[in-house]
């Protein structure tokens, strides 16, 4: 998968990169058990700082969807090994969405076409938890 | 003629070698038009039409005159070598200047046709930097690693274990020059194949697997390369160790052998490169998706300019295998800026060197019992009661003499050399004048002669009676 990240963004660059692996964990382009190269080389490639590649890889894996193995370095968590489904994940959830919504309303959109955009988005995504 | 001969292949080679690299950027590769991103159909719009039309007219004028300008310098080297030398030089640096700026000056009218005609790239406009994570994940296994280096370097180290020959290694200047220059040669082998190794993956498209089969094949080769001519380096290192051994003398067989096999890198490396060029074109040639961030802004003037950028090195945008700084970073420029001033004081001082070594006359003062020898290298002195005895020889010994420092060309020997039966001497003397003046000092040897065959009888009448009057 190409990770594309924008220096000059306002988002701060671990949180695009955990944003983009996300992401492509959803849409299906990351294989559960794949590879990710490792802090270095990701740092590396994307003329970035290892601590902020180090950050955004910490991160993914506190929220459960990297994990480290000895021989094969850091891979993509398969859907069954995510951290147990808990309130803090509702919570975080319900968070975004209530953002999310309020600059929907904002901007004037109704609730149709919001939840259509939601459903395109959410039928992107090819992950399926076993 | 020797030199000659080595003077017209460099500089033939040069201008080939700049003519294929430099001279090659009019065309497509990679999306880009002489490192400038631009849509593949606008190579037909008529600005820039007319410009490489201009840009190749000029090319071949170029590069024609410059090798036959380089062809002409060397005629001069039957003149004075310091002529030829300073001659030879100023086309260097006309060559080599000229040709970097006529690279930048045909980016920039690129650059200023593309935003005149507003081609800039919407795709990933907003992307900065991006990564394929299936080529990097898989990259280290397709490359070899720096650490093989430390075998070739253990070789190196193996012959300081025998007596003889770390005895000559330590104690010899050339000894220890082949040495030191094969272990840092080395060295430079094992840290540019450590950089190649960990260097950036380059995104070409958006399919993974072209981008890993051409960063794959491209850092494979490399590492390849730089292992094999390590061991070229040990190789032609053992050679010098073999004569050493063997005569306890580096011969004309075992700096036969170490040059050649010193040269083979430099004849492979052009083969690789050209072929892994037209590779790489055959291999994107297929692709579909290519990909590429247009950041044509930060190189606008030829040379990458990000602050933005952490990063220091970048490859460059005409030679892949070339690093360029980041002017983004204030000490780049210092740097850039070092080296040149650095590089351009060198060249003076060797040319001045040159001069004062062919203008400057050969003589012998006297001054209280201490004597001078001035010419063009450097000043020896002695003093009389040193003396062991003074001679006056028809020609050299017969025996090999090598060259220790100094210089040594045509007319003259000037400089510390070693003879196979006189060992270290020192040599003041103008090759096809004869007599010759041999004193025997307490430390050393000491050939002198004038280009005035009446100025040498001279000086040896004046020691000789100085010895007499001294006993």
């Amino acid at each position: 998968m190409i990770i594309k990240i924008n220096m000059q963004s306002e988002v701060p660059i671990y949180l695009q990169l955990r944003n983009e692996i996300v992401k492509g964990i959803g849409r299906g382009e990351f294989e559960p058990g794949e590879s990710l190269p490792t802090v270095r080389q990701m740092a590396t490639d994307l003329g970035i700082n290892t601590m902020t590649a180090s950050k955004a890889y910490q991160l993914l894996k506190a929220e459960g969807f990297l994990e480290t193995d000895r021989r094969k370095g850091t891979t993509i968590c398969y859907p069954t090994c995510s951290a147990p489904q808990d309130n803090r994940f509702d919570e975080k959830l319900a968070d975004e969405l209530e953002l999310l919504s309020a600059e929907a309303k904002f901007h004037g959109m109704n609730l149709t076409d919001f939840l259509e955009l939601c459903q395109r988005a959410f039928n992107e995504m090819e992950v399926t938890a076993k | 003629m020797m030199m000659l001969i080595i003077f017209l292949i460099t500089d033939i080679s040069m201008v080939g070698i700049f003519a294929g690299v430099y001279g090659n950027i009019a065309k497509y590769r990679e999306g880009m038009l002489m490192g400038v991103h631009i849509p593949k159909s606008e190579l037909e719009h008529p600005d820039i039409k007319e410009l490489l039309q201009l840009y190749k007219k000029r090319n071949r004028q170029f590069y024609l005159w410059n090798m036959l300008a380089g062809i002409a310098v060397c005629l001069l080297c039957f003149t004075y070598f310091s002529i030829f030398i300073t001659v030879w030089t100023l086309w260097l640096v006309e060559f080599c200047l000229l040709t970097i700026l006529r690279v930048y000056h045909y980016h920039q009218k690129v650059y200023d046709i593309k935003q005149k005609n507003g081609w800039i790239s919407s795709a990933n406009a907003d992307v900065s930097a991006a990564v394929d994570t299936r080529t990097s994940s898989q990259i280290a296994k397709k490359i070899l690693p720096a650490k093989l280096h430390l075998i070739p370097a253990a070789v190196i180290l193996i012959p300081l274990f025998f007596p003889q020959i770390r005895t000559y290694l330590l104690n010899e200047s050339d000894g220890r020059i082949m040495f030191l220059c094969t272990i840092l040669v080395s060295t430079a082998y094992m840290g540019v194949g450590y950089f190649f190794a960990h260097m950036p993956n380059k995104i070409y498209s958006e399919n993974s697997q072209i981008n890993l089969q051409i960063n794959a094949l491209e850092k494979r080769l490399y590492t390849v390369f730089l292992f094999l001519s390590n061991i070229c380096n040990t190789g032609a290192y053992l050679g010098i160790i073999r004569d050493i051994a063997s005569s306890n003398w580096i011969g004309g067989v075992g700096m036969g052998i170490y040059i050649f096999l010193e040269l083979i890198p430099t004849a492979i490396i052009l083969i690789v490169f050209f072929w892994l060029r037209k590779e790489k074109e055959r291999i994107l040639a297929q692709d579909s998706t290519p990909f590429y961030i247009d950041d044509d802004y930060y190189w606008r003037k030829g040379w990458y300019n990000n602050p933005n950028d952490k990063r220091y090195f970048v490859q460059d945008r005409v030679n892949s295998m070339n690093y360029s700084l980041n002017y983004g970073h204030p000490s780049a420029k210092y740097v850039t800026g070092g080296m040149l001033v650095g590089t351009g004081l060198l060249l003076l001082w060797m040319c001045i060197l040159c001069i004062r070594i062919d203008f400057t006359p050969i003589r012998l003062t006297e001054n209280a019992a201490q004597y001078s020898i001035t010419s063009g290298y450097k000043t020896a002195t002695f003093a009389l009661a040193d003396v062991e005895s003074v001679t006056l020889l028809d020609n050299l010994p017969d025996e090999k003499f090598y060259r220790s420092d100094g210089s040594e060309d045509n007319s003259k020997l000037l400089g510390n050399f070693r003879g196979s039966k006189t060992g270290h001497c020192q040599m003041y003397i103008w090759i096809e004048h004869a007599p010759i003046l041999q004193i025997k000092t307490k430390n050393t040897t000491i050939f002198l002669n004038s280009s005035n065959e009446a100025q040498t009888k001279e000086w040896y009448d004046q020691l000789k009676d100085e010895i007499s009057s001294k006993e």
